[in-house]
């Protein structure tokens, strides 16, 4: 059921990769900023979280924008490395920055989905988890909208695969470059308020989904957003059968090894694209 | 419509193109010659704005745009057809279209824009729904040549629209160069060709490069009678 979630979580970090072939190791620290931004829009006016999910989605939108054409613009000419370095500095000053902020206890969001559990035939299934997994399931149908069918989304995608051609089509790559780091943060920070009410919420909370994401898009090929939602239901499918079977900590080791079994046999991904 | 006083261009160090002035009057077809690694792209890329002129003065339809970016140019009518045709491979053939399609500044319906690029380019309706890179190396040139008519431009730069293909299919890209032309007196033209002949038959005037530098300019019959210059600079 959380495969739809880790498809959202994982698919801002594709879509930033292929328009600025950069890996953004921030991502996981824009997660925990959607989640705390949904804890603190709870604790203030007690509705329900999933209402938090736009508000996260504009902070971080924003956020986004504002890092990538204040900063990594800046350094952008002197290719990868130095915009890779600023997003490592970026993530290690988000979870600072929340510490300072928030203090480094767990936090719960107080109210939280009912917690009723409900049954389809003989499946039983948790509400939360339901109602995660139809929102991720409408956002990534919003987002095939976006890419597919609005003239940014396909700006954006000619910008991915050739950005001076892009720019020969009367494309503003800097601006396109920008919205799409700001779409790809304010995906992390929804998915971060999807999660919410399900984890304990801590400041370097980012640091244990960046490495399940990561998994999640070299498994469904960098850069590939059909592939991020694959590998999103992939990996949740390997961690909910292991926790059967082993510990949770046993399933992340066993999410370590394929990352590591993807890049050495499969580096383009499970799904090769299909043109020849 | 076009005018260049003493441009460089560098890559790097390396100077790439040499004090280049020339000047292209509306509705003309003007072609550039020349060898491989003569400067000829470097030529084309600089005046659509990918690449800097490090001095000297752009100006087109009257305005100094030696400083804008690619992309206002391109919105202002200056359109290039890149050299290796530089289709997206991963869209289909309708949303490479759209993609250019987005940018005009005319504001003309879509549907209508398409219909006229389908209309010059039949085969290009009939694949509109595959991807462009499994399209043949002829068709992805139709394709290039319909993203930048789908932006009705003022200024047409063609970078050698005829490398790689084979002879047929090189006629029938000229053919539809000579269709894109019908109707369209105002449409001004710059093509880089390698195949002089071809190129001359094509254009009224031409300038032949050689090393960054403008080395020999004149009309297309000038051009093609001079023996000595075509010996020289050519290669024919
Ligand atoms: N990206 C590049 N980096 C460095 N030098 C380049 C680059 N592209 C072209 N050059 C050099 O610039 C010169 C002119 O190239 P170009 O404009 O492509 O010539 P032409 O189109 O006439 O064949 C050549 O000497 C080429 O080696
Ligand atoms: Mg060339």
């Amino acid at each position: 059921m959380l495969g739809g979630v880790y498809g959202v979580m994982s698919v801002g970090l594709t879509l930033i990769f292929g328009v600025l072939r950069i890996p953004n190791f921030a991502h996981g620290e824009f997660l925990m900023l959607g989640m705390y931004v949904t804890y603190w829009f709870v604790v203030f006016t007690h509705l329900n979280p999933v209402f938090s999910i736009a508000v996260s989605a504009a902070v971080l939108f924003v956020l986004g924008y504002f890092f990538q054409s204040q900063l990594l613009s800046r350094v952008s000419r002197q290719g990868e490395v130095p915009q890779i370095f600023l997003t490592v500095a970026l993530s290690i000053f988000l979870s600072n920055a929340a510490e300072i902020l928030w203090g480094s206890n767990y936090r719960i969001v107080p109210v939280s989905y009912t917690s009723t559990t409900f049954h389809i035939g003989l499946v039983s299934v948790y509400a939360p988890n339901a109602i995660i997994f139809a929102f991720s399931l409408f956002l990534a149908g919003l987002l095939w909208f976006l890419l597919n069918k609005t003239h940014t989304g396909l700006a954006i995608q000619a910008t991915a695969q050739d950005p001076e051609a892009a720019q020969l089509m009367g494309t503003d790559i800097k601006k396109v470059t920008a919205v799409s780091f700001a779409l790809g943060a304010a995906l992390a920070a929804v998915a971060g308020s999807l999660l919410a009410p399900l984890y304990p919420i801590f400041p370097t909370v980012g640091s244990y989904f960046i490495l399940l994401m990561f998994t999640i898009v070299v498994l469904g090929g960098l850069g590939d957003v059909k592939g991020a939602f694959v590998g999103g239901t992939l990996i949740s499918v390997v961690l909910s059968v292991s926790s059967i079977f082993v510990t949770e900590d046993l399933g992340f080791a066993l999410v370590f090894i394929m990352f590591i079994l993807i890049l050495v046999l499969a580096p383009q991904g499970l799904f090769g694209k299909t043109v020849k | 419509m076009l005018e260049l006083e003493s441009v460089d261009a560098y890559y790097g160090t390396l100077k790439v193109l040499d004090s280049i002035t020339m000047k292209v009057d509306k509705g003309e077809s003007v072609t550039i010659l020349g060898p491989n690694g003569m400067g000829k792209t470097t030529l084309l890329r600089t005046i659509v704005g990918l690449m800097p002129a490090r001095s000297g003065r752009i100006k087109y339809k009257g305005k100094d745009i030696t400083q804008w970016p690619a992309h206002r140019r391109v919105r202002e009518g200056i359109s290039l057809v890149p050299e290796g045709r530089r289709v997206f491979p991963y869209l289909s053939v309708e949303k490479n279209l759209l993609v250019a399609a987005g940018t005009t500044s005319g504001g003309r319906r879509e549907e209508d824009s398409l219909e006229t690029v389908y209309s010059i380019f039949p085969d290009l309706k009939a694949k509109r729904k595959d991807l462009a890179g499994n399209l043949s190396g002829g068709q992805q040139q139709m394709l290039a040549l319909g993203r930048s008519l789908i932006q009705s431009p003022s200024l047409l730069m063609l970078d050698e629209p005829s490398l790689g293909l084979a002879p047929i299919v090189v006629k029938s890209v000229y053919q539809a160069i000579r269709k894109i032309r019908e109707g369209r007196e105002e449409l001004t033209l710059v093509v880089v060709e390698q195949n002089v002949r071809v190129a001359l038959e094509n254009a009224s005037r031409g300038y032949v490069m050689q090393h960054g530098r403008v080395v020999a300019a004149g009309t297309s019959e000038e051009l093609m009678n001079d023996s000595k210059l075509k010996e020289r600079y050519l290669g024919v």
